[in-house]
This record gives structure tokens, sequence and C-alpha cells, in this order.
């Protein structure tokens, strides 16, 4: 034969292009890109917390395992550090230089945030009830500290502002020796906010990296602290976290799962380089798949990479099949025009499967089916066009023989396999029909990478240092910022009733940081001029037993704030501002605004209550509700996918073998895996969402195991070869999808478990049910 | 100053000597040992503060309350009623219909102006310490502790607080603030010592 080594260069050059295209690509790792797209407020509400929100950037830490007074210097020591790093919008301690931004710009504000700053307070009345108060304040233990202020600030304005914020803000830890302490003494604490949103992966490792590394040094100079540990917890800490096992997991255990099935692919063929040409295929469907995702979508999530690769398994048995069904003696090219119809009916219902994938919502579902399709439509391409040229002519799959020998077995006790199948059958589906309960999971944290113990401290730290997991929110959208601020004043007569009633805790709003324009212009035009205040003062002051000319710094403050302007979000300290930040975002072409709500005692009166009284466009958000809402949309769009992938896939087999006595020889034996699969995984607990993905891939590999047993019209010898092929390809994906099953990360130890289980069944039904040819093998 | 770390350091000598040499020599650890005694007392009090912000002094009358170890109430009943109770951390203070919460574990400075008289009263020494330096004069008859705090954002406001005695019970409280500021406030105490 006269070899066109067309193909191969024109493979080599698609390959370069698809790798040119593949390096220039964006990739992302925020999960709200994998999420679908936020139509109403309460989705967006949750990707706002998941991926940018100002709950995403807390970093938690504990210090422990010194004496107290040591561990107080390290958290006071870390404090000042990291204060002074710009990655750090807030570090928190107990140590008073944290607040001094915000306590300064509340001193200096005061008369434009205090909602205090009325005509009516600057009467002689309103001062004089002012004054009077004074006196008492005075009269109390506390009155060496009031004397500092009562000059400059005889109305209290500053006073009540402090009370507000500290309300909001919610109570931290208890003091010692001036750093924050965990209840039982053992640990210090710090609460931190980042700069960079927690699911900015990079920008969190560094920062982590950062504090680990001023820690450590610290702790080096403090005596008695060398046995100190830092302990971090955060959403920040998380998406570190999960990534970095989630490439020690993949990189570890990838290069096992290949080891696997490299070593069945050497006792097989014998030959290094006919190795390296069946994992040609794979290789350059992955390639395709990346490039085409990257065109079609502009970014490649990260996700999408590490489990599409996961998908196109299937392309590793393309090579299989036409290596080992090689006769001894034929040239690969013959071999192919032989089989090239039952692999390309199998490539093409798998591709039909994955296209379902297409038309989902979900960004990540159609990025994984873009992914599959290319990546097999490259595969079967290579598989076509490119490795008949390269096999070396005269390649046979010498110790492929043996491989096969399981399956002759199973094929010689065929009837008994089926007795025992039909009994284990019936068996599933009387298990399923009765299965009592939820078959699926519906506890988010077990989708969850993080172990029990991660998710322990977490809730530890959150409590003792105050930050609650916020579960209710006010959502709404305003055309302009100071729209929004307007409506938020509004809402504050709404909700403060509910903190007296104690129907809620506490709640933070945007305006309780940033007044309004229109409320700041009123405070600031219910200052009075110089001389007016000054009688209005001396009238008030007159029988008080004050002297009058401590009151000069009064004055200036009130003349100075008359001169100022108005704040803006550009004037808030970066404390405030974050805190704004996190609950006033742009949208589209106006604002959204979320506001926490801290401690809710009664959801169900907090609804009540809050129906007659919210503005009109607002609405009561639960976060634990919209996620399980969105984890139900998932498992609900997964296993439509996975069942119209399925009914494609039929479709396609009845279009490729005409008869529907075929179909069924094909269908029937995938369809009993599939039910045996799933009775031997409810056993082990409720079924993840990530499974559903692992039955579409049973049902693709499946298929082309049946289709190949279907094939009536053989030869003996090339029937050998065949089971051979069979059982060569699913030893490999066994073996791979096995150790994946060994990960602690759910999303690979579900498919591992369900595609090595399904597949292996799909292998021994597919054998005790393939209908003709057990006395033909002889 | 040395003189005060010597009384300081037979103080502690000689609260960890058997109780009948602790009568014969008298010092911060008996003293402490013998107010931690007492479980309960009450008293009236008359209270004179002398302030830079104000032309004349204010004076104010009313009653103390102390229950062991952490609970201090003092109504103040003239010129105007004013109730400040400390339990633990939490103070409530209300006054002119109005009541307002503070934290002291939340706020060290307001923690070091309460925290003299109850610790004092309490017998807590390790609690003073922390708060204050001690220098303690006089005799079992009539004793004075000066407390001048160790921490500047309390200094800013206190200079020094003395408190007064007389065997196990507290006769005046007097208060140095920032400018010159003065407090002083003569107790008549009555000791319950409890069930």
């Amino acid at each position: 034969m006269v070899r066109s080594w067309l193909p191969v260069w024109l493979c080599l050059l698609l390959a370069l292009l698809c790798a040119g295209i593949a390096a220039r690509s964006h990739y992302r790792t925020d999960m709200g890109d994998f999420l679908p797209h936020a139509h109403s407020l309460a989705q967006q509400a949750l990707d706002a917390q998941v991926s940018s929100g100002g709950a995403s950037r807390i970093l938690m830490l504990s210090i422990e395992g010194a004496p107290p007074a040591a561990l107080a210097q390290l958290s006071l020591g870390l404090g000042a550090r990291l204060r002074r790093n710009p990655a750090f919008v807030a570090v928190l301690n107990g140590d008073d230089a944290a607040m001094a931004g915000v306590q300064a710009f509340v001193w200096g504000h005061r008369y434009l945030l205090s909602a205090d700053s009325t005509p009516a307070l600057f009467t002689v009345a309103g001062l004089r009830a002012a004054l009077q108060n004074d006196l008492t304040l005075l009269a109390s233990d506390f009155g060496a500290a009031a004397a500092q202020s009562l000059p400059a600030d005889p109305t209290g304005a500053a006073l009540s502002l402090a009370q507000q914020l500290d309300a909001a803000a919610g109570h931290g830890p208890e003091t010692q020796d001036g750093a924050w302490f965990s209840p039982d003494g053992r640990s210090a604490l710090l609460l931190l906010r980042t700069a960079a949103p927690g699911f900015d992966i990079d920008a969190q490792a560094k920062v982590l990296a950062l504090i680990r590394q001023d820690f450590a040094s610290l702790r080096a100079a403090v005596p008695g602290a060398q046995q100190a540990r830092l302990r971090e917890s955060g959403p920040g800490v998380f998406a570190v976290d999960t990534r970095d096992v989630t490439k020690r997991d993949v990189s570890r255990l990838s290069i096992l799962a290949t080891a696997g099935a490299v070593l069945f692919l050497l006792i097989a063929y014998r030959s290094p380089r006919v190795l390296l040409l069946g994992l040609l295929p794979v290789a350059c469907g992955a390639l395709a798949a990346t490039a085409a995702v990257s065109l079609a979508f502009g970014f490649v999530h990260a996700i999408t990479l590490g489990f599409g690769v996961t998908l196109i398994g299937e392309a590793m048995d393309y090579s299989i099949y036409l290596l080992t069904q090689t006769l001894k003696g034929d040239r690969a090219d013959r071999t192919l025009a032989r089989i090239w119809p039952t692999l390309r009916l199998g490539a093409l219902t798998s591709i039909a499967g994955f296209c379902t994938m297409l038309l989902s919502d979900f960004t990540g579902f159609a990025q994984l089916g873009l992914f599959s399709v290319a990546g097999l439509l490259g595969a079967a391409g290579v598989t076509r066009f490119v490795l008949p040229v390269l096999v070396p002519d005269g390649f046979f799959a010498s110790g492929a023989a043996g491989i096969g020998a399981p399956l002759r077995l199973l094929l010689r006790w065929q009837q008994p396999a089926r007795s025992v199948l039909v009994v284990l059958l019936a068996a599933a589906v009387i298990a399923l029909a009765a299965h009592r309960g939820p078959i699926w999971d519906d506890n988010l944290l077990n989708l969850s990478p993080l172990s029990p113990a991660t998710q322990a401290l977490d809730q530890r730290l959150r409590h003792d240092l105050g930050v609650p997991d916020t579960r209710y929110f006010i959502a709404y959208r305003a055309p302009s910022m100071d729209q929004a601020l307007e409506t938020s004043e509004q809402m504050q007569t709404v909700l403060a009733p509910l903190v007296t009633e104690k129907i809620i805790g506490g709640y933070d709003l945007p305006s309780l940081v940033l007044p309004s324009d229109r409320t700041q212009r009123a405070r600031l035009d219910a200052l009075p001029d110089d001389a007016t205040l000054h009688a209005a003062f001396m009238q008030a002051i007159s029988g008080l037993p004050f002297r009058p000319d401590s009151f000069v710094p009064f004055f200036k403050d009130v003349a100075r704030a008359r001169a100022g302007g108005l704040l803006t979000e550009a004037s808030l300290p970066a404390l405030l501002s974050l805190r704004l930040q996190s609950m006033l975002m742009p949208s589209g072409h106006g604002w959204t605004v979320l506001a926490p709500l801290q401690n809710v005692a009664d959801a169900a009166r907090l609804d009540a209550s809050l129906k007659a009284a919210l503005p009109a466009g607002a609405v009561l958000v639960d976060l634990d509700r919209q996620s399980t809402d969105l984890l139900h949309t998932f498992q609900r769009e997964a296993v439509t996918l996975a069942v119209a992938g399925s009914l494609a896939i039929l479709v396609l087999l009845f279009v490729g073998l005409h008869s529907p006595r075929r179909v069924l020889a094909v269908a029937g034996p995938v369809g009993a895996a599939v039910i045996l699969t799933a009775a031997i995984l409810t056993l082990g607990g409720k079924l993840s969402i990530f499974m559903v993905a692992g039955f579409l891939l049973i049902v693709a590999l499946g298929s082309n195991y049946c289709l190949f047993f279907a094939r009536g019209d053989q030869a003996p010898e090339e029937r050998a070869r065949a089971l051979a092929s069979i059982m060569l390809a699913n030893l490999c994906t066994v073996a791979a999808y096995g150790l994946l099953s060994l990960s602690h990360i759910p999303v690979l130890h579900d498919i591992g478990l369900t595609v090595a289980i399904g597949t292996f069944l799909c292998l021994v039904c597919g054998a005790a049910f393939s209908a003709p040819v057990a006395d033909r093998l002889g | 100053m040395q003189s005060v770390r010597c009384l300081l350091a037979l103080g502690l000598f000689l609260a960890a000597a058997p109780r009948a040499h602790a009568q014969v020599t008298w010092g911060l650890a008996p003293l402490m040992q013998s107010l931690a005694e007492v479980k309960a007392a009450s008293a009236t009090f008359t209270e004179t503060k002398t302030m830079a912000l104000l032309k004349t002094p204010l004076q104010s009358s009313g009653t103390l309350h102390y229950v062991a170890p952490d609970y201090v109430r003092k109504t103040v009943l003239a010129p105007t009623l004013q109730d400040f109770v400390l339990q633990k951390d939490a103070v409530t203070l209300t006054a002119g219909g109005k009541t307002q919460h503070f934290d002291l574990s939340q706020a060290p400075p307001l923690a070091g102006l309460v925290e003299g008289v109850r610790a004092t009263l309490a017998g807590d020494l390790p609690s003073l310490q922390h708060f204050y330096t001690i220098a303690l004069s006089g005799d079992a008859e009539t004793w004075q502790l000066l407390l001048r705090p160790r921490d500047a954002s309390v200094s800013r406001f206190l200079s020094w607080l003395s408190i007064r005695g007389s065997g196990n019970r507290v006769t005046e409280i007097d208060t140095g603030g920032a400018r010159g500021d003065l407090s002083r406030m003569s107790v008549d105490e009555t000791i319950d010592h409890g069930p």
C-alpha cells in the first residue's frame, strides 16, 4: 500500500493550531461562571455572596498553642504588619488601631451621619435637653471619659453613632491583653477582610502565603511562642485548599490512572511505540476540545478542563478497538475498514448523547457538552484518518489474546450467568422502587471537598468572632445609587421595629454607612450659623453648671461641618467602603441592594411582617432556600440531560442498526447495567449530582461494548479479537476510573465509582445477553 | 517605687503564711483577703465632682450595693435619678428615661474606669494588678490604696484612683481625672456577711 501522509500532516497542523488557541485561552476558576446566569434578584444575591460579595472576603485566623501573653503579642504584631499591607481592607483583632480610621471618619462627619441632626436639636430647648443629659453622664462613673468629648460634642452625636455602628457590626470577642480571644482563652483571634474577593484564588493564595510568612517571622521573635500555631478559615482559604487538594488529587490520581491503563496496554501491545500511538486520539481530542470551548465561550472553566478529560475517556477505547482487533498479518487500515461502521456508530451515539448538554442553561454543562463533542470528534477523526497511517506494518497485539479469556469463560457459561443477572436485576428494580426517602443528596456540604474538621473549625471561628453565616437578606433594585440609599433609609423605618420586637437580632443597610444626598442636605441645613448657634447655646446653658468657654471646639466643629460638602462613596474609609460595597453593587444599568438581617429568630413572623411593610420591588431572600433551589435545578437539569442524551443515543441506534431487535440487543444490557449500578450506589447512601454525569458515561461507553458484542457477522478469529478489545477497553476504563474513586474530591470520587462499576456491569451484561454467538465461538 | 515593690513582695509572701501571722503583719494580701470575705455590702454615699468643664462642683448622693464577686450597683437619688449597674462585663446606665448598654470586654478604657472599685471590693488582687500599679499605705485601721492605670488608653481619662478604708470597709473613693478633674466620694458602708 502506498501510504498517504497527508492526513498526518493535516492533523499535525490542526493540533498545532489548537495548541496555539489553548495556550492563549483564558482559564477561569470562578464558580459563578459555572452556574447559570442569575435572572432573579434572589439568584443574584446568591451569586454575589458566593463569588465576590463581602462575605467572600472574610478571613478568620486563630493563633493557639502558647501562653495567652505570647498569643496576644503575636496577634497584635501580626495585626500591625498586615494593616500596613494594601491586600487587606481590614485587620481586626481587638487592637484599637484597626478602628482608628473609622473612628476619625465618624467623629469628623458626625453631624452629617447622625440622625439627631435636626433643626429641633439646635433650638434652645433641644440644646438644653442635650446638656442636661451630659450632666448625667458626667455624674456617672464614665464621667471621666465623657469629659473628654463633651466640649466638642455636647449633643452626643458621636456617642450614639458609635453605639449604632457597634450594633450593626455585631459584638466582637472578649479582649485579653489588648487582643481578641476565644471564650476558652486558648486562642487569639483575628478577623481580616481581603481586598480581593474570596474566589480570586490566586490572590487569596498570595494573601495566605503572606500571612504565614509574617506569622513565622514573628513567632521566631516572640519569646515563649515557639509552639504557637496559626490556623486559617474562610471562603478564600476554602477556595485555595480546594484547588490545592484538587490539583494534588488530580495530578496524583491521573498519573496513577494513566499508569494503570498503560500497564494493560503494554501487556496487550508489547510495544511502547504503539502504546504512544494509542494515546494519540485522546491527546488530540483534548486539544481540539479545549480550543473549541475557548473559541465558543471566550474562556475555559477549570472544571470543564478537569472534568471534561474524564468525559472523553471513551476516546481511549477507539484506538484499543483498532489496534487490538487487527488480525495477525493484517493491516491496520484494513481492520479499520472492517470495524469502522461499528466504531463510527459508537462514536456518533456518544456525541449525540453529549450534544444534548449543549442546550443547557448552565454555562458549565454547555461547556462540558461542547468539550466532549469536540473531543470525541477529534479523537474519532484521528483514529479514522491518522492512526492507520502510523501503525507499523505487521503490528499485532500479541498479548491481547489472554486478556479476552475471562469473557470467553463467561460466554461459555452464558445461560447460568443470564439467570443470575435476571435475579439480580429483579432485586435491583425492587430495591429502587421500594427506596424510601429522597434518592438525591440535598446537602450542599456533601458536594464540598472540605473535610468535616475544616468545616468544624470554620463554624467555631465564626461563632467565636461573631461572624454569622448570613442567611436572610432584603434585596431590591434602584436606578441610581442615591435612590438606592433613599430606599434604604425607608427600609430603616421598617426594620428598626423588628429589632425592638425581637423578630430579628439586627440588620445592616447601606444608608447606615452613607446617608442619601437628600438626608445629608437636610442635616446640613439643620446646622445653624455661628451667631444663631451661639445665642441659642448661651440661652440653653444658663442655669447649668457648665463653663460656657469650654465649648469653643463645638462651635468650631459645627461651623466646619456647615462649610464642608456632602459625603460620597469616595469619602469613606476602606472598612466602611467595603461594608457599603458588600451591600450596594452595580448591576446592569442600576444598582442592587442586599441588606443582611442577623439572628432571625422567627422566619415566619419575619416574612409576615415584611410582606405588608416592604416597599414595592423589595424582597426577602432566604439564601439557604436559594442554594437548595439551585441544587435542585442543577439536579433536574442533569437528569433531564442524561435522559435526553440516552434517548438521542437510542434514536441513533435505530437509525444505524435498522432493526428493533438489534437495538434491544445493544440497549438492553446497557439499561440493565445502569439499573444495577443505581441500586448498588443507593446501597452506599444517597446519589450525588455528579453520579448523573457518570450514568451518561456508562451509556456512552457501554453502548460501544454492546455494539461490538452484537456484531454477528464475524469470523471466529475476528470475534476473539473483538472480545479481547472490549475486555481491554473495559480493563483500562475500570483501572482509570476506579483509581479516581479513591479521590477525596466528591466530583472525582463519585464519577470514578459510578463509571468503574457501571462499565464493568455493561461488560458482564453485554456478554451474558449477547445473542447469537456463544456456540459459534467453539 | 522600690518600697512599693518590697511591700508587694511582702504581701504576697504573707498571703501564703498561716492566718495567725497574717493578723500580726498586715499588708496588701491580708487586706485583699479580708475584703474578699465580704459577700455583700450596702452603703450610702455623697459625691463631689470638680471638673474643668464645670463652674461649680457637681454634688450627688445615693446608694451603693455590692454582691460578691462582680455585681456593683450605684443609684444616684439626688439631684436626678440615675442607675448604674455593673454585672460581669455588662454595664447598664439608666438616666432621664434613657437606658444605655456598654460592654466592658469591648471597651477596655471603660473597664479601667470601673474595675478599680469593683476589684477592691471583691479583694481581687490579680484584676487590680492587671489594670493598675498599686501602692498601699497606712495600717489595717486606716488604709489607702493608690491605683494608677497601666494602660495609656485609660490614663488619658484617669490619672489615679484612691480608695481609703478601715478594716474591711471602704470609706472614701477619690478619682483624679485629666486636666485636674477631681471626684471625691465618701462612703458610709454597712457590711452584710450573708447567710
